[in-house]
């Protein structure tokens, strides 16, 4: 299902334009991604949570040529999703 | 934790909606998604991710608290991956850094926590190592040989002597050019110098040099001795006056350490510096204890 196909089957249920969906469906995202950005667990009913993990930093070795790298901390979106 | 109820109230102000409804539109968009996930197995969303059902295999496990064996059966289970612009938003804080190539020879992290460990073993190491020689030297002969290898030894120092006085002259003009392209030559005549002026400057405190220089023989007779491990006898106490003077020149460093050591008398000299070297022992016996009680 592509993002067309979502906005589309979305319209439908609520009675809305697309451009509408369209860009509520895109206020909600971004409405998740910066509380997530502010490190914080989102919980949506009936999908499951969306959280924020810090990888720690890591050396990696370069089979072929046996180079070593250090790979930088970073934060991963993780999502759990609910019990069924 | 973030419920649906905040994000509803966040699409409500910038929608101007009631937040009752901005809630029934986040419920529907969850629905369709759903529902998209059971169609499609899979949902694209622009600028947050995919979801995707996958299947899983029926695997066997083993319940934590009974100890049985169990069997998970086939299931699909929902996965998501966040798009690159989630990504990149989430990971603000640590964008700056990129991964760095390590040589070889750079000192790791790992490497340098267990410093404190080795650190130690070594350190026992060279104590241990560094009595030992001390215990051959001192306790071994003590009477017989002390006589014997003074001789040779002394007859070296003589040569050694005569070689000094023919330098002696020498030192004088060159000193002023101190940086000279041969390092090995300016080096020794400078060491010869400063010798000569030391010896000059000392004058009083020859004495003292003296004794220095009369226990430093004895340990190298003693050395010697055992290297040799000859026995005969023969007197010798008037000689010792005459390598004095020869050995200041080579003992300029060991003087002050070996002169703390015993000021008070020749003859005692050998004697308060075994018992010395038995205290430092024992100290050093103390000291590892110590440390590996820690």
């Amino acid at each position: 299902m592509n993002n067309k196909d979502l906005i589309s089957a979305l319209s439908q249920k609520t009675g809305g334009k697309t451009t509408d969906t369209q860009s509520m469906v895109l206020t909600t995202v971004k409405a998740i991604i910066e509380k997530m950005c502010d490190a914080e667990a989102v919980n949506i009913n009936g999908l499951g949570t969306f959280d924020v993990r810090k990888r720690n930093e890591r050396i990696i070795v370069n089979p072929g040529t046996g180079k070593k790298n250090l790979v930088p901390p970073k934060l991963v979106a993780t999502f759990k999703p609910r019990k069924k | 934790m973030i419920t649906t109820k905040d994000i509803a109230k966040i699409v409500a102000s910038q929608h101007n909606i009631k937040v009752a409804e901005a809630e029934e539109f986040v419920q529907k968009l969850v629905d369709t998604i759903n529902e998209g996930l059971e169609t499609d197995r899979l949902v694209k969303i622009k600028g947050f991710g995919t979801f995707k059902m996958q299947a899983m295999k029926s695997r066997a496990s083993v319940n934590v608290n009974t100890g049985e064996r169990v069997i998970i059966g086939e299931h699909d289970r929902i996965t998501f991956l966040p798009d690159a612009l989630m990504k990149n938003a989430i990971n603000k804080p640590f964008a700056h850094f990129e991964t760095v190539e390590i040589d070889d020879e750079s000192p790791l992290l790992d490497e340098m926590t267990p410093v404190d460990d080795t650190d130690d073993s070594q350190d026992e190491e060279q104590e241990e190592i560094l009595d030992e020689p001390n215990v051959e030297t001192k306790e071994e002969p003590k009477e017989e040989p002390q006589k014997e290898p003074k001789k040779e030894v002394k007859v070296e120092k003589k040569v050694e002597e005569k070689k000094v006085t023919s330098k002696k002259p020498e030192p004088k003009k060159p000193e002023p050019k101190p940086a000279e392209p041969e390092k090995h030559v300016a080096l020794s005549i400078d060491d010869d110098g400063q010798e000569s002026i030391s010896e000059r400057m000392q004058g009083s405190s020859n004495v003292f040099v003296g004794i220095a220089a009369g226990i430093f023989i004895v340990i190298a007779a003693i050395y010697g001795f055992s290297r040799y491990n000859n026995a005969t006898s023969t007197p010798s106490v008037q000689p010792q006056t005459v390598v004095v003077d020869t050995v200041s020149r080579d003992t300029t460093n060991v003087d002050t350490t070996i002169v703390k050591n015993d000021g008070k008398s020749v003859v005692e000299s050998d004697d308060t510096t075994s018992v010395s070297n038995k205290k430092s022992r024992r100290h050093g016996r103390k000291y590892r204890r110590h440390r590996r009680r820690r």
